[in-house]
């Protein structure tokens, strides 16, 4: 992703006290990145609540044990990112196997987006209708498309960085790409917007 | 060629209207100090408290198998300084338990209920049980164990049965629709 900010004088003040275990603090830092990383969260788990809360509390239990280690060459939010990011991924791996053993996958919920009309779908995209459908053809997609979709096309994060995230190849974090955007257009439409 | 320079508009739009539920800052807080990542404010009447180191969402193994982290046991070492412990409060499950809405607010549940605990146990830890389990020997469960899981435990060192029945029965894991076995820890 593009090189983001370093944490100004006052987070790095922040990130010593929570080091030494400063509740209020931790308080401070936590809402200066409460609302992006939750809704980081929320996209990465398909916008299921309570799974991005899980999420949330995962990547803040593991960023704060290592915080002493942060050497603030990348912006606090990106950090925490690539540790929900991890997480998530640890997460679905291990959805994986206890499904296996469970006999089976559990079906993603099926998409919801309406069949739009070129014209029609190209004008919702910008209503709060083609926002929900945007959401629900979003949740639909398999994990690994999602993760993808959301590091590259709305954080930023480049496929070398993804692929060192998700541990994946980089030509495997490309194709996941396309493919992901390939699905969104054919749930929602061949009408809905898309920009190069 | 694996990248079609087409980006579908709009997914910065995507669950940005959601705003972050009020509750979650103190469930992290809660989390935090349960992992002693925190040095919170001491508790007023402590005896000597001190703090578990349960994760509280962790201890409903149904809630994790329903959110899918499934991590297994995450918690700090007990303190080398502890007393022996006088009982241990086994957490059960059943086909009942009830999860909840999701195990953040499991975590906010149990994380009070350990910091209320703390206050009057004189020493208190706990962790999480993996779901993985491998039964010796054989392998698998035996026939008693019915559709219960063990999902966690506690251990503390209290003053007699009677403070140990009275945490268990202000746990959040009852009203749950879980069980907690106590059973006091012969020392011989």
């Amino acid at each position: 992703m593009s090189e983001p900010p370093t944490p100004d004088g006052s987070e790095s003040v922040l990130i010593g006290r929570v080091v030494d275990g400063d509740e209020r603090a931790f308080r401070e830092l936590y809402r200066l990145h409460a609302t992006p990383l939750y809704r980081f969260a929320l996209r990465l788990t398909g916008g299921r609540e309570a799974d991005a809360e899980d999420l949330v509390q995962e990547t803040w239990s593991r960023a704060v044990r290592k915080l002493s280690g942060f050497e603030g060459r990348a912006a606090l939010r990106s950090w925490l990112m690539a540790i929900a990011t991890r997480a998530a991924a640890e997460r679905y791996r291990a959805e994986l196997r206890e499904a296996g053993q469970a006999g089976g996958v559990k079906a993603a919920p099926p998409p919801h987006a309406s069949a739009h009309t070129a014209t029609s779908a190209a004008s919702a995209a910008r209503s709060i209708t083609g926002r929900i459908d945007l959401e629900r053809a979003f949740a639909a997609l398999p994990v690994g498309y999602r993760s993808v979709l959301v590091l590259h096309d709305v954080e930023g994060f480049r496929h070398r960085e993804i692929a060192e995230l998700l541990g994946i190849s980089i030509g495997t974090s490309k194709s996941q790409l396309a493919r992901a955007r390939k699905r969104l257009r054919d749930t929602l439409g061949d009408g809905y917007a898309r920009t190069g | 060629m694996h990248e079609p320079d087409e980006r579908v508009d709009g997914l910065e739009s995507v669950f940005a209207d959601r705003d972050v539920p009020e509750t979650m800052e103190d469930a992290v807080v809660a989390r935090l100090r349960e992992e002693g990542s925190l040095i919170g404010k001491p508790a007023a009447g402590a005896r000597g408290a001190r703090r578990g180191a349960w994760i509280p969402r962790a201890a409903a193994a149904a809630a994790l198998f329903v959110v899918g982290w499934g991590a297994g046991a995450r918690f700090a070492p007990a303190s080398a300084v502890a007393p022996d412990p006088s009982h241990v409060l086994l957490l059960w499950e059943g086909p009942d338990f009830d999860p909840g809405t999701g195990s953040a607010a499991v975590a906010a549940e149990y994380g009070t209920w350990a910091g209320e605990a703390a206050r009057s146990a004189e020493w208190l830890t706990g962790n999480e049980l993996s779901p993985r389990r491998v039964y010796v020997p054989g392998g698998e469960a035996p026939v008693f164990s019915g559709d219960a899981t063990l999902g966690g435990y506690f251990l503390v060192t209290v003053g007699s049965d009677e403070e140990a029945w009275a945490l268990a029965g202000d746990h959040p894991h009852v009203r749950r629709g879980g069980w907690i076995e106590v059973a006091p820890i012969v020392s011989r």
